[in-house]
Formats: C-alpha cells, structure tokens, sequence
C-alpha cells in the first residue's frame, strides 16, 4: 500500500504548501468516466469534441477535483484527513496529454478545532485551471 | 466590523432574522457536530483569535459563544 503523509495539526505551519504533477493520459479518462458513469462526449467522443469551442476532448473537471483529493488524503495533510467541504472553480480546460501541477498552501489551522484550510490552485504550465480550497479535519490518529 | 451574526447564518443557513442568543443544536438542524467545528474555525480566523477545546465543547447556545468572545474584547 502506498503510504500517505502523516501530519498532526500541531505541526502544520500556516503558508506551509505541498504540490505535485501528473500527466493525464487518456487512460485517465476512460478510468474516471468508467468510475463516475460521465462519459459525456466533451470527454470521451473526439469527433463531438472537435465539434465544440473546444476543439477537443477535455478532461472532466472533477478528475482534477480528485488530484486535490490526492493532495489532501497523501500529503498535506495526509493520513489524518477528513475532507469537511470543498469549493472549485473551473477556468480553464484540459486536454489528454497536458501535465498538470495540484499545489496546495495552508491558509489557517484551528488547534481548538482540528480543523485546517487549504487554498489549492491547479496550473497546466503557465495556466492556471482551477483554483478553491477546502476545510479538512485533521484527525487523531 | 466583522459582522457574527452574517457567519452564523452564511454556515448555519438561517434567516439572519432568526437568530438569537438563544440558539442551539436542536433549534438548527445544519447546525450538527461538523458545521460547528467549521463554524468556530470561521470565527476563529475572522477576529483572529483562539478558542480552548473546552470553550468549544462546552458552549451550548450562541448566547454562549458570544459570551466567550466578548470575554477576548471582541464586540459582538
């Protein structure tokens, strides 16, 4: 099994950030599509796709909405997560094939609480794609 | 000024019009054991003060936890 990080929330500091990257292939999509039931023709039908503002397929939105969830549950902060609420904005599209960067900053720690606040920002490149944050509840154990 | 009573009705989703001092769990029902951590943590960062776990489990009406925040000199 793959280990996730294990931060209490005395040790997470504010400002503190975490990031990684992944390239989304179309193997990607069809596994989301498959698990979610979307298999919108936005995302899996090229001739449609090629069709719309697009130009191609795009890359369902909450797929990079479960690359936060990755970045929640496996680093920051990690084994003790438990994902309370969460807000994202979409503003730009990905395509198959486009490396993506998930980075994540802690915006607040609530010691009486447990609870932190996360700001998340999704970039292809230069692009930012998405951006939000969300509250985790730093558990125990 | 931060406004209480705009958090405890944006987290709490209630008519700012029915809140009162009086308020409790079972007068709201979004207002269960986790809307209360993220109600706390809002308050928390918005007047930029702490509470101690105590003050958090023991407050059992909103008239307490202003109680509590009025004894950190915040204007509430």
């Amino acid at each position: 099994m793959i280990q996730a990080d294990d931060r209490q929330l005395d040790s997470i500091r504010i400002g503190e950030e975490a990031s990684f990257e992944r390239i989304i292939s179309n193997e990607d999509v069809q596994a989301f599509a498959d698990i979610s039931g979307d298999y919108n023709p936005l995302h899996m039908d090229d001739e449609y796709a090629s069709t719309t503002e697009f130009g191609r397929r795009i890359v369902h939105g909450m797929f990079l909405g479960a690359l936060v969830s990755r970045l929640i549950g496996m680093h920051l902060p990690g084994r003790r997560a438990l994902l309370m609420e969460e807000s994202i904005e979409f503003k730009k599209p990905v395509h198959i094939g486009d490396t993506v960067k998930i980075e994540g900053a802690v915006m607040n720690a609530s010691r009486s609480t447990g609870v932190m606040e996360l700001s998340f920002k999704i970039h292809a490149g230069e692009i930012l794609i998405a951006s939000g944050r969300a509250n985790i509840l730093v558990r125990d154990k | 000024m931060k406004d209480f009573n705009s958090f405890v009705a944006k987290r709490f989703k209630i008519s700012p019009a029915n809140i009162s001092d009086t308020l409790s769990p079972k007068d709201v029902p979004e207002w269960d054991s986790m809307n209360y951590l993220l109600f706390i943590a809002d308050v928390e960062k918005a007047y930029n003060i702490s509470f101690s776990m105590d003050e958090v489990l023991g407050a059992q009406t909103l008239g307490d936890i202003k109680k509590i925040l009025r004894a950190k000199s915040i204007d509430v």
